[in-house]
């Protein structure tokens, strides 16, 4: 079965990563732009993918285009974006069956089409979106904008970002700020959109039965109509701090639920192997067989949900969790013991091994969906790092040891912790515990 | 095992049924690391009363879910630390009318599969641990009472439906939970936790074989058959059209619903949903004239959908999604139902929906969570999902034009919303 990944350059600062696999009933093809974190840029950038998809010159309205789409048998297009770490990511992703299911055939080269179409080719061009385009996903961008407070679980960790990481790019939210969309106009949008195509990082990638090079040809051809092409702007380096003051902040909101949310940095300057980071993520919180869901959850019963996360190229962690609002300093008390137990080596071989085996697993079982490989695969790329399989990571996470995992949760240092809690409970920002 | 080839989809399936009654589907994958086993129970959450030999029986809502938090408790520990001692990722849900049990691993195949009919057998929990799984659902509760699609859904069930079990909460409620005790979950095991009531389906390279030994070796014997599900039907008017409710949120968030026709039962059950489905993409799909205007006048955005959900007994349509002036988009709703009763569904509209609806099948074949669910519910249908092909190319543009016009109608609907503060 072929399983093959290469790396070529198709124009200056465009790159394609492809996998050659005959293992799906689909292909998939994405572009991304890649751009630093920007607060002034970030809704700018998340708003030209909206406002594309709205219609081509060809397929002018919503109804057109959904009927190029339904006629390449229900390919999905859809916008993409993304935050990895500090920049963000922005483009189109679509998924469609493969060619051989076709009786056609033509699915790859009618979608390349598509997204060519799509990216360089809006209705109401050369010169000026569609204005009612334009405004109407303005709007929808500001709702989204909006709408996050819909999400409280999701809401609480933004806050804990925004006020563990204040100015630095890693606080911008990838929608935006809605302030920047207030005076954006059209023509304006425009123009940086041109800007982009000429001066942005583009990585694409495609993944299917295609031979590489044919791959590689017919994408390069469908992005003949891209400007001439400067040199791109370069991604600078994450910023990484080490934990100041420890903040703690209370805020209210009409919720049935308490959130507590907990962040800690490591050491900016001290290494963080991969293999250690996710094995030690994935004993303290990462998993249903983690200290945090063990005795949180399960021994505790204090919540439903506790997970941790954890950015090795920010050098962060979260811990984030769903409680009781009489129960919030309890939760926090019990994950602080849980790190404090990991760092002191406290570590059962059943909960290592456990761990072990759900990362080896989830190593080997990520080669079995394109989606995932997609994202993997960008994600490495959009940092500068080599293109290995999954699996190739598997021999190193075999040789993590307990102290490895005691070593690096020693130096996660406590940042932040924050209590989103329902009205009628004491709001409070004070300093220090 | 008999084996089936499915030429145009490129698959093959395993069929085979043991000699207690579970009903086995392996779907080989080879060249996939990934196995992912899938045991579903013909049991859900609105399996609240039942009829076992005669006698009826009821339990407290939100029952199927407790019991399958609590059957992952063993004599040896959780059945989630043995898994993950194994490297297998374990999971399981509780929908309106099936409880699943799954894991997906890459090694140690039939150990796995060992524990998981195992625990799934045996109820093992004791009045302290079921007191103690009361914290962490009703956290689960807390949850799911803050998110706003959620509770949009709960209120236009409870507005839709009088008789039929679809208007209790799969989760239950903080109260209902506090009432349930070892018996009760005994009970439900004993009445719908038997073989002949479960489909385990496996998609991935194993050897078919072994995977039959194995699940004989480790299912219980023959049991009882499974107790009578008594949901209720229900057609008729809606209990009320109109339901609100706050929230700390930014914008209205709203579900239209109309009620169906309770479906046909049997292998005719899917057909017919997938006409429901096809029915609702013309009428509200992406590719609609309906969604193009709604869009276009910001009557909507990106997060509106609409689809069907038939069960046993009742099914509904519905639209949902964000809008500042949700009447106005059921208004425009039921507007477009009546011109397509009056010309009907565009015809080159149908056959493009029908090609893209095909594809989408397709795909979701890549995934396989959506295969093995597809298939068990098939089975607890007495139909085969693979000969999806054929339904669509059945599926007659006249009879889903009529299914547009007999059900979204203002008689059969409800709309409920949730507003901001």
């Amino acid at each position: 079965m072929l399983n093959d990944v290469t790396f070529s350059e198709l124009l200056p600062g465009v790159h394609l990563i492809c996998l050659h696999t005959d293992k799906f009933k689909t292909g998939c093809l994405s572009v991304s732009l890649l751009r630093h974190l920007r607060g002034e840029e970030a809704a700018k950038n998340a708003l030209i993918m909206p406002v594309l998809m709205r219609g081509t010159r060809r397929c002018p309205d919503m109804e057109r285009l959904s009927a190029a789409m339904d006629d390449l048998y229900g390919a999905g297009f859809g916008v993409l974006l993304r935050k990895r770490a500090e920049t963000q990511a922005f483009g189109i992703a679509a998924d469609f069956i493969d060619d051989r299911f076709a009786p056609e055939g033509g699915i790859l080269r009618g979608c390349a089409d598509l997204m060519s179409q799509l990216l360089l080719d809006p209705a109401g061009g050369p010169g000026a979106f569609v204005p009612e385009y334009f405004e109407s996903e303005r709007r929808n961008l500001l709702d989204a904008i909006a709408a996050r407070v819909n999400d409280k679980h999701a809401w609480a960790v933004r806050r804990l970002i925004e006020i563990m990481c204040p100015g630095e790019p890693y606080a911008i939210d990838k929608l935006g700020t809605a302030g920047s969309l207030e005076s954006l106009i059209s023509g304006d949008l425009y123009l940086h959109w041109r800007d982009m195509l000429s001066r942005g990082q583009m990585l694409l990638f495609y993944g299917g039965s295609a031979r590489p090079g044919d791959a590689a040809a017919m994408l390069k051809d469908s992005l003949s109509g891209l400007p001439q092409r400067t040199e791109p702007d370069a991604l600078p380096a994450i910023i990484r701090k080490s934990a100041g003051e420890t903040k703690l902040i209370r805020e209210n909101m009409d919720v049935a639920q308490g959130r507590l949310c907990i962040g800690w940095r490591f050491d900016p300057d001290a290494d963080i192997p991969y293999a250690a980071a996710v094995l030690f993520n994935a004993v303290f919180g990462g998993t249903s067989a983690s200290k945090l869901f063990m005795n949180v959850r399960e021994r505790l019963s204090l919540c439903y949900s506790v997970d941790s996360t954890l950015d090795r190229r920010k050098k962060l962690m979260f811990v984030t969790a769903g409680v009781e609002f009489s129960d919030l300093e309890r939760c926090r008390d019990e994950v602080f013991a849980q790190l404090r137990d990991c760092a002191q080596g406290k570590i059962e071989p059943c909960e290592l091994e456990s761990a072990r085996a759900c990362i080896v697993s989830a190593l080997k079982l990520s080669g079995d969906s394109l989606g995932s490989l997609e994202d993997y695969y960008t994600t490495r790329a959009l940092y500068g790092e080599s293109l290995e399989s999954p699996g190739s990571f598997i021999s190193s996470v075999m040789a993590v040891s307990k102290e490895d995992i005691a070593a690096l949760a020693e130096q996660a240092k406590l940042d932040t912790v924050y209590f989103l809690s329902g009205y009628g409970e004491e709001a409070e920002k004070d300093g220090p515990q | 095992m008999v084996r089936s080839d499915y030429p145009g989809l490129g698959e093959t399936v395993l069929r085979g049924e043991l000699e207690n009654g579970m009903r086995l589907i392996l779907v080989p994958k080879p060249g996939f690391s990934r196995v992912y086993a899938f045991l579903a129970v013909k049991y859900g959450g609105m399996d609240l009363r039942w009829d076992k030999n005669g006698e009826i029986f009821c339990a407290p809502e939100g029952t199927a879910h407790f019991l399958e938090h609590k059957m992952f408790e063993t004599d040896e520990g959780s059945a989630d630390l043995l898994l993950a001692a194994n490297g297998a990722q374990s999971n399981a849900f509780t929908d309106s009318d099936m409880t699943a049990y799954l894991f997906e691993c890459s090694d140690r195949f039939e150990e796995n599969l060992r524990i998981l009919l195992q625990f799934v057998a045996e109820p093992c929990f004791t009045q302290e641990s079921v007191r103690k799984e009361v914290g962490i659902i009703n956290q689960e509760i807390l949850m799911c009472e803050d998110e706003p699609y959620w509770r949009v859904n709960r209120n236009l069930m409870n507005s839709l439906f009088k008789e039929h079990a679809l208007r209790f909460s799969t989760i239950g409620t903080r109260e209902s939970i506090a009432q349930i005790t070892p018996e009760i979950l005994k009970s439900c095991h004993e009445a719908f936790y038997v073989p002949s009531n479960m489909v385990l389906c496996v998609v991935g390279d194993v050897d078919p074989e072994r995977f039959v030994s194995t699940a004989r070796d480790n299912s219980p014997g023959r049991g009882p058959r499974a107790a009578a599900h008594l949901h209720g039907r229900e057609a008729g008017p809606p209990v009320r059209p109109y339901i609100e409710e706050k929230m700390d949120i930014a914008r209205p968030v709203f579900m239209f619903g109309c009620k169906t026709e309770p479906p046909p039962t049997g292998e005719d059950f899917l057909p017919r949903s997938m006409l429901c489905d096809l029915a609702c993409d013309a009428l509200l799909g992406g590719s609609s004239p309906l969604y193009a205007r709604l869009y276009t006048r910001g009557l909507i955005n990106g997060s509106f959908e609409g689809s069907s959900e038939l069960f046993e007994g009742a099914g509904f349509v519905f639209a949902r999604g964000e809008s500042d002036e949700p009447e106005k988009v059921a208004e425009e709703i039921l507007r477009e139902a009546e011109r397509i009763a009056r010309d009907g569904i565009d015809e080159e509209l149908f056959k493009r929906l029908k090609r893209s609806s095909f594809g989408s099948r397709l795909k979701e074949l890549n995934a396989f969570e959506m295969t093995a669910w597809n298939l068990c519910d098939a089975s607890f249908h007495s139909a085969d999902y693979y000969r999806f092909p054929e339904w669509y190319e059945r599926i007659d543009i006249g009879e889903a034009s009529r299914f547009i016009a007999d059900t979204f109608t203002e008689e059969r609907s409800a709309l409920s919303v949730i507003r901001p503060l």
